[in-house]
């Protein structure tokens, strides 16, 4: 066999035979040898591009690295896909990639958050200004939006990438400001008739009680105290958070139907067996952890608890304190506790945290309040006694511990003494389950036993989360637990098998972050929602610009050391707009779909000495306006995909090239909107972007109607169509070609004519001549249009054409068609003729209407085409009927008395219609195959027919000549000109503009309205406006047409972003 | 044989009728008056000499006697506007209008020379008249530049008449295209544009790869700085790269030929097209070319400018209409190029090479040369160089011989530093070697590369890192955009050397450097990004003190880099003649009368104006810490 003919070659690749087809590349050989090469560049079904460099191989005999996809298999060739020298260069060029990439995959807030939060969501909405939308994406993990938005620890906005450029974004705040400017409400779905308690009004329970309510299920919530909210209410101070917040925050669980029964402890007062036995279908314990555990200090006897002091002071009972205060511990209830001791008149507080500075238990927010209003602090040491003179203490006597990567061990000889003559404790908190704690399997740390994902006890229907499971820990882990719970307790009411859900999701969360993504869809709904992915941060490019951190505005600092009042005092709307527009929006909509992603994880790509502050990063503005396709070149690794899928497989070339070197992007040409570059919206540009540069938009698809009253032939809605939906019909190819036709018949009027450079009329006119082929006699009511194409002795009239005077065009019109009948009907006459009369605004608005109003109501065959231009415009430009008010004209002048005419246009077109003719329809020159089908439908109607059609003036509108179509196009796109027709009484818009233009640009380009523009005749213009705004919203009833705003809600929903 | 005795003798014939071409035959022993009408003549007042000269003949009545030939670049282009009078030879640099009268009168009426306009020797000092013996000519060795500043390069009948077309001719009545090829195989010609691919090996694989059309191409896109062979030999004698590309393309086979040239050569794209008429009107170029039978004709494709369009596959993409990206090989273009056929590429110079070679033979070319590299190379020698211009010296001359002998050295008192050799996508090479000899492989080695000839010296008030960084931020910009190593890598190698430049270098930014100028040269995917960090790594290779003083003491050695450096007024020295507090164009400077002055180091741009017209050398520059620490304070 010849090498020519040849058509198996064998080769080896990673030390693997595989035999390929001869002139086959090695990137598709290794392909289907199972061997991925990765390769973001290469299209299918074009040639080689080798831009991406990741495709590299090292080839035997080749020094250089070959790039896959333009190698060819050969006999013998050796191949390796994956040799140190390889992948250290694509670790090399990923760098490259990702230092230009300004996008990431996944915002590290929303991870960092117990509830698992969409922050990049709600704080979208937040800059938008819909603090409604914001709050309900808060609400969808965390029910108590304003609550937390002043207590949470915040582990959101260490991790915010916006610390990469500036300072992290004032996540908490934002929420706050969300939930204080949005107030809640609890929807509940239809009731299942299930019942479950609630044992426990904290955090975990008011969550999992609203969560429950959520889904429908009747929920009782038992708690021993008075009030609902647990540590919320009886723990956190005043100053941090205002009973009045906490009120208003749980009111709409209550309101949903919730019941609260207070005085009821577990094991005391109710058992979990008793619950159940009475009823209840599951029941949730979140009792929260109360009850100090055993102290071993020595000297413990004279110490106050940290909690009972909180408590008394929420509930205004009197806390005897001395003035030299040491607190035991370091999370939120000792901080609080210390807070509190300052501003019941202690001078010295000093708190002895276990932990070191930089990760006090209760987080940055409360550690640095503490500091502020003067708190000292003994970081690293822990109390081994308590030293007691005469009864009382006296100090406390510490040891420094020493931290060297394990478990903290004390510092030989570092005891020293913190005097304290008052010292509270706030350590070791532990459930008081009272006489059930037989009933739950409990820890070693005396804490209950459940899962973690679901909080399912050992005891069937029973589930816990919260302190009580945990120990003490920040509020928000335990509304996150509580939710958690509530998602179990509704599975497990819908008997789902939990032990499977939990035993899948322990799988998961031991995956690789990729194998996570790739595997969330097998984790089911609940699954999904109870998963928690270990992303990889990869280290990206950002080319934002800093911008500073709103500041919280706070409680004077004098005040915060003697009064309970709230020391943060939240953020404004505008500064949470301001504020929430730094975000970066650091999420990615093709999360786990991304080839770079894939690469950048395989690579570990999570320091990059390429990104560097400063350093140059693409930027560019994203282009979402297509219905179809979201295009964020920030994201774009310039791999020319899009461009050669389009050009080369699908043909409309929407995309290519711009710029060189760094600055190369890919674009539409001239940067036009993705609609206007031919696209066909096959998608296929999506499909192929290794990135999520390019994706689509999420819409729902519906079917489509063509309207074809408003259908102008223009053929495009078929030549677009990526699936051959559309087609010519028979109709539509007879219409197409009768349209081209009468284009073909040239105009009834002749050029030469004197009338002014920029008139509508002669334009009105050749497009009304084109609507039929048949002879046309033509009568002229005086005006600009008979004046000056009929300067004796020349005409521009191709057809017959009869002078008349100014007030009597209809009726000159009138007699002459009859006489035309008569002399049809004496058959001294065989051929069809067309009568039409040409009057201006003048003469059919006022002069001439009863002539016209006669010659109607009489039956005529004729059409009456009345030019409005506005004025007595030949004559010097004196008002008419149909003047704008507010408009110039030597007979409505500017001055004291008045600006512009006074009274409205007169409405002719409804004057005709009420005549009760088969066919009025008012036109503009701008379109004019809208205009010609009106002339055609008109003439082609037996008996009287009238179109209106604005006729821009340039020397009476005081507007340049050259705009005049553009004038006559903005007068319909502003509703001012509505077009439509009315056949047989029936109201049919014939267009509608995607958006009503306002008013004023389209006045400000003609100088009859200037006057507007100056002080003092703003109500005029107004009127306008509004006079604009009423005849339109009349109008669209007629026709039957929604109103503005379900026209752009409708719009919308079908995508259409123009 | 009758059939071959025939043909020759028809291509003799045809041959024949075209040296009755219209225009001007130059004649050495004739009367005239030689214009260099090349570029930088052109740009320092060809004209205003030519009308000058005109006017002065015509005053005494010698217009019809003595002719004014406005023929290609002379190559001494520092010395523009050059006239050469014949018959006795007589080079005049730089003259003014004013000067025409004198030079006629002395040297076209009388046998004299006009003594004080006559070139001088940079050394000596001595005035010489003939420009043979110019060390600048004497020291060349003119084979593609032969006829340049000889002939009128609008005359197709003077290229003819010394010797022009005869090596088509040749050719064409032979009748044997292998052994064209074998020719050219033997005198060892290697392409010129930079890559040096032996040009008879190119020629076969075109030549063997069957299609019904063939291409054949000239690469005049020179886009290095500071490069100007191809323009002018283009613009001087344009026949002389037809005539290679005839027998090219006879040789290859090929039906059609581009000249892809860029579009900022005004002259050399008119002259190419009135050369291409004189030839297609004589039956050089079109159907049956000689009578011979064979077709072939040549398209002008101007180009918008981009450096990487002198890439051979982004060179045909560029004429195929879209944008000038390279694209990986294979295919090769001599399998699959300009639009899908085979096509041959080969720069100006390689085909001016061909005629000579066909005439003369591979034996006489062979003499010329080192082992590996053959024949003569053009340089076109440029920067703080006394004689810049164009320079061709047989292949293996070593840099001192052109730099020093031919080039003169350096300005007074200034020392060579470096040289900047093939462009931007060269190397940087210091005064240790400059006893390399000048071919392929020596300079490959020394980590440059011959490229397409620029020489760009430098003397000691450069400093390596700013130069090194100008030229990577051309080939930076210039970069096409399409692979991320080219785009991204050399773009951020750029900005570690703008910190550099700015003070704010780390030392591991050395090391950084290295080893990112290996990753983009491994992974571009065409050679523009394969070389770019040429300058970068023979500067970091000969020159790393001077990276290590930045980076190190936040110190600019050369004093060149404004955020390092300092203007201070010597106070001894200043003797407030007020001179730099009128030419301060910020006002920075102060002082009295008669008294030193100050510069205000806030305002201070260092724009060198200062210094420069100090005339008691008064101004300092510092450059170290302190410098540094003002200028982040400021």
């Amino acid at each position: 066999m010849s090498p020519a003919t040849k058509t198996k070659v064998r080769f080896t690749i990673d030390g693997k035979a595989v035999s390929a087809k001869a002139g086959e590349t090695v990137l598709s050989a290794a392909k289907r040898a199972g061997i991925e090469i990765p390769a973001l560049c290469h299209q299918e079904g074009t040639p080689a591009w080798g831009a991406c460099r990741l495709c590299l191989i090292e080839v035997k005999g080749a020094d250089k690295l070959q790039a896959s996809c333009a190698t060819s298999v050969a006999d013998g060739l050796v191949v390796h896909t994956q040799s140190k020298r390889v992948r250290a260069k694509r670790e090399s060029y990923l760098k490259m990639y990702l230092s230009d990439h300004n996008a990431y995959c996944e915002a590290p807030c929303s991870s960092a958050c117990p509830t698992h939060i969409d922050i990049p969501a709600y704080l979208s909405e937040v800059a938008s200004g819909d603090m409604a939308a914001a709050a309900a994406i808060v609400r969808r993990e965390l029910p108590f939006a304003g609550i937390f938005g002043r207590i949470c620890p915040r582990y959101c906005e260490p991790v915010c990438r916006r610390g990469e450029v500036d300072d992290p974004i004032s996540i908490c705040s934002l929420h706050r400001a969300a939930g204080d400017h949005a107030p809640a409400a609890l929807q509940t779905a239809p009731s299942t008739g299930r019942r479950v308690a609630v044992i426990g009004a904290g955090p975990a329970g008011l969550s999992c009680a609203w969560y429950l309510t959520e889904t429908g299920h009747e929920v009782t919530i038992y708690d021993t105290n008075e009030k609902p909210g647990g540590m919320l209410r009886y723990s956190i101070p005043e100053f941090r958070l205002p009973e009045k917040v906490l009120d208003r925050e749980l009111a709409p669980l209550f309101d949903a139907g919730v019941r609260f029964v207070d005085g009821v402890a577990l094991g005391h007062e109710v058992t979990v067996e008793g619950l159940l036995d009475a009823g209840f279908d599951a029941v949730f314990v979140g009792v929260g952890a109360w009850h100090t555990a055993p102290s071993r200090i020595p000297g413990n006897q004279v110490v106050i608890d940290s909690l009972d002091m909180l408590r008394k002071v929420r509930e205004g009972k009197k806390v005897r304190l001395t003035e030299t205060v040491a607190v035991i511990g370091d999370g939120t209830a000792a901080l609080d506790a210390a807070r509190s001791a300052q501003r019941l008149g202690a001078k010295h507080v000093t708190v002895l945290a276990r932990r070191d500075a930089a990760s006090i238990e209760a987080g940055a927010r409360d550690h640095a309040a503490a500091l502020e209003e003067g708190i000292d602090f003994e970081y690293s040491v822990e109390a081994k006694r308590v030293k007691i003179a005469r009864g009382r203490a006296s100090a406390v006597e510490c040891v420094r511990l020493v931290r060297d990567g394990g478990k903290p061990r004390e510092q030989r000889g570092s005891r020293f003494d913190v005097p304290a003559t008052t010292v509270i404790s706030a350590v070791a908190y532990v459930p008081d389950l009272g006489e059930s704690d037989d009933e739950l399997t409990l820890s070693a740390w005396q804490t209950l036993e459940a899962n973690y994902y679901t909080g399912r006890t050992a005891t069937p229907g029973v589930f816990a989360a919260g302190d009580a499971v945990t120990g003490a820990k920040s509020a928000i882990h335990a509304i996150a637990g509580g939710k958690r719970a509530a998602l179990g307790i509704d599975a497990f009411l819908r008997s789902e098998d939990l032990e499977q859900v939990e035993g899948k999701l322990a799988l998961y969360s031991g995956l690789p972050y990729l194998d996570q993504l790739r595997d969330a869809d097998q984790l089911g709904e609940l699954g999904q929602r109870l998963a928690e992915r270990s992303p990889v941060w990869l280290k990206m490019g950002s080319a934002a610009e800093p911008a500073k951190r709103a500041t919280m505005p706070k409680l004077a600092k004098e005040k915060r050391a003697t009064e309970f009042v709230e020391v943060e005092k939240g953020l404004s709307v505008a500064a949470a707009k301001a504020e929430a527009a730094r975000c970066l929006q650091c999420v990615c909509p093709s999360l786990g779909q991304c080839d770079l992603q894939k690469l950048g994880v395989e690579y570990a790509i999570t320091a990059n000495d390429l990104v560097v502050p400063g350093g140059r990063v693409r930027d560019v503005e994203p282009a979402y306006e297509h219905p179809f396709i979201r295009r964020d070149m920030n994201r774009c690794i310039s791999c020319g995909r899009c461009v050669r899928a389009c050009r080369d497989v699908a043909g409309p070339a929407c995309y290519d090239f711009t710029g060189r070197g760094f600055t190369i992007q890919i674009d539409t040409p001239y940067h036009e909107s993705l609609q206007l570059a031919t696209c066909i919206s096959c998608g296929r540009c999506v499909t192929g972007c290794p990135t999520g540069a390019l994706t689509f938009n999420q819409r729902v698809l519906q079917g489509y109607r063509v309207d074809e009253s408003r259908c102008i032939l223009c053929h495009q809605c078929v030549d677009v169509c990526p699936v051959n939906a559309l087609v010519e019909t028979n109709h539509f190819e007879t219409a197409r070609q009768r349209w081209l036709e009468l284009v073909a018949q040239g105009s009834q009027l002749a050029g030469g004519h004197r009338m002014c450079a920029g008139c509508g009329a002669p334009i009105v006119v050749r497009q009304v001549l084109m609507g039929t082929s048949d002879p046309v006699v033509v009568a002229g009511a005086t005006g600009c249009l008979e004046v000056s194409t009929t300067i004796y002795p020349y005409t521009s009239w191709k057809g017959s054409y009869i002078h008349t005077a100014f007030e009597n065009a209809a009726a000159t019109l009138s007699g002459v068609e009859t006489a035309f009948r008569s002399l049809k009907k004496q058959g001294k006459l065989e051929d069809n003729v067309k009568f039409i009369a040409f009057g201006g605004d003048g003469g059919t608005y006022d002069i001439g209407l009863q002539s016209l109003s006669g010659a109607m109501e009489r039956g005529h065959h004729m059409l009456y085409v009345c030019y409005d231009n506005g004025a007595y415009m030949n004559t010097g430009f004196q008002r008419s009927g149909a003047t704008p008010i507010g408009a110039w004209t030597t007979t409505s002048p500017v001055g004291k008395a008045q600006a512009g005419k006074i009274q409205n246009r007169k409405d002719l077109t409804a004057i005709m219609i009420a005549h009760g003719l088969q066919y009025v329809a008012q036109a503009s020159p701008h379109d004019p195959r809208d205009l010609v089908r009106k002339a055609a439908k008109a003439l082609a109607t037996e008996g009287p027919t009238f179109l209106n059609v604005i006729s821009p003036c340039p020397r009476g509108w005081r507007s340049d000549g050259a705009e005049s179509i553009e004038l006559a196009r903005e007068s319909v796109n502003t509703c001012y000109w509505p077009l439509f027709e009315v056949v047989d009484g029936e109201y049919r818009l014939t267009y509608r503009p995607r958006q009503k233009a306002p008013l004023i640009p389209w006045l400000k380009r003609q100088g009859r309205f200037a006057h507007l523009f100056k002080p003092g005749n703003e109500e005029a213009l107004a009127n306008l406006q509004a006079w604009v705004d009423h005849e339109w919203q009349k109008l669209l009833v007629k026709c039957g047409e929604p109103s503005e705003e379900e026209w752009q809600e409708h719009l919308h929903s079908h995508g259409c972003l123009l | 044989m009758a059939t071959a005795i025939s043909r020759a003798a028809r291509v003799e014939r045809a041959l024949e009728r075209a040296t009755k071409a219209d225009g001007h035959i130059s004649n050495d022993a004739g009367r005239e008056l030689r214009i260099c009408a090349g570029t930088a003549c052109h740009a320092s007042g060809r004209l205003a000499i030519k009308k000058a000269i005109a006017d002065e003949l015509e005053r005494h009545g010698l217009s019809d006697q003595v002719a004014i030939v406005e023929t290609g670049c002379h190559g001494f282009c520092q010395q523009g506007p050059i006239v050469v009078i014949r018959p006795q030879g007589i080079f005049y640099p730089q003259l003014k209008p004013r000067d025409i009268p004198r030079v006629i009168e002395k040297s076209v009426l009388g046998d004299e020379v006009a003594e004080d306009l006559l070139y001088r020797d940079p050394v000596s000092g001595d005035p010489v008249a003939l420009e043979a013996e110019i060390p600048f000519y004497a020291l060349q060795r003119r084979l593609v530049l032969a006829l340049n500043g000889k002939i009128d390069p609008h005359s197709i009948r003077d290229y003819i008449a010394h010797g022009g077309y005869r090596a088509l001719a040749k050719v064409l009545a032979e009748g044997d295209p292998e052994a064209v090829i074998d020719l050219v195989d033997a005198s060892g010609l290697r392409g010129r544009g930079g890559a040096g691919f032996p040009a008879a090996r190119k020629w076969r694989f075109t030549r063997a790869t069957q299609a019904e059309r063939k291409f054949l191409i000239c690469n005049a896109d020179e886009g290095d700085p500071g490069a100007f062979m191809d323009r002018s030999v283009l613009e001087g004698n344009p026949h002389s790269v037809i005539e290679g590309m005839l027998i090219g393309a006879f040789a290859i086979g090929a039906t059609d030929g581009y000249v892809y040239v860029r579009h900022e050569y005004p002259f050399a794209v008119e002259r190419l097209r009135i050369a291409l008429d004189q030839a297609r009107e004589q039956g050089l170029l079109g159907p049956n070319i000689l009578d011979s039978g064979f077709d072939f004709d040549i398209r002008v494709n101007q180009g918008a400018g981009a450096f990487v369009c002198g890439e051979e596959t982004a060179l045909l993409a560029s004429i195929e209409g879209h944008r000038g990206m390279p694209r990986p090989r294979p295919p090769y273009p001599a399998v699959s190029g300009l639009w899908g056929y085979p096509t041959n590429t080969n720069n100006v110079e390689t085909w001016a090479n061909v005629p000579w070679i066909v005439n003369n033979g591979t034996e006489a070319y062979d003499a010329m040369g080192t082992g590996t590299a053959k024949g003569t190379k053009i340089f076109s020698l440029t920067g703080k160089v006394t004689n810049g211009g164009l320079v061709e010296v047989p292949m293996g001359a070593t840099l001192r011989r052109v730099i020093f002998d031919i080039g003169g050295g350096m300005l007074p008192g200034r020392h060579f530093k470096a040289v900047q050799l093939g462009g931007p996508s060269g190397g940087c090479l210091p005064e240790r070697l400059l006893d390399t000899p000048i071919d392929f492989e020596s300079l490959i080695a020394s980590g440059s590369m011959m490229g397409s000839g620029g020489m760009v010296v430098v003397d000691d008030t450069t400093c390596m890192v700013d130069f090194a960084r100008y030229f990577l931020k051309f080939t930076s910009e210039e970069s096409c955009g399409k692979c991320v190593p080219c785009r991204v890598g050399s773009a951020r190698m750029l900005e570690i050397l703008d910190r550099i430049c700015a003070g704010q270098g780390e030392p591991t930014d050395l090391d950084r450097l290295q080893t990112m100028a290996d990753d983009v040269i491994e992974g571009s995917l065409c050679a523009l990004g394969g070389t770019a960090p040429n300058p970068v790594l023979t500067t970091l290779r000969y020159f790393r003190d001077e990276y290590e003083a930045h980076v190190l003491e936040h110190r600019c050695p050369a004093k060149v880099c404004r955020p390092l450096i300092r203007y201070t007024v010597d106070a001894d020295a200043c003797t407030g003649c007020h001179v730099c507090f009128g030419a301060c164009p910020v006002n920075a400077i102060s002082g009295e009368r008669k008294q030193a002055h100050v510069i205000n180091q806030k305002l201070c741009t260092k724009c060198d104006t200062c210094r420069q017209v100090c005339t008691f050398d008064a101004i300092d520059v510092d450059t170290g810490v302190l410098a540094v620490a003002e200028g982040r304070a400021s």
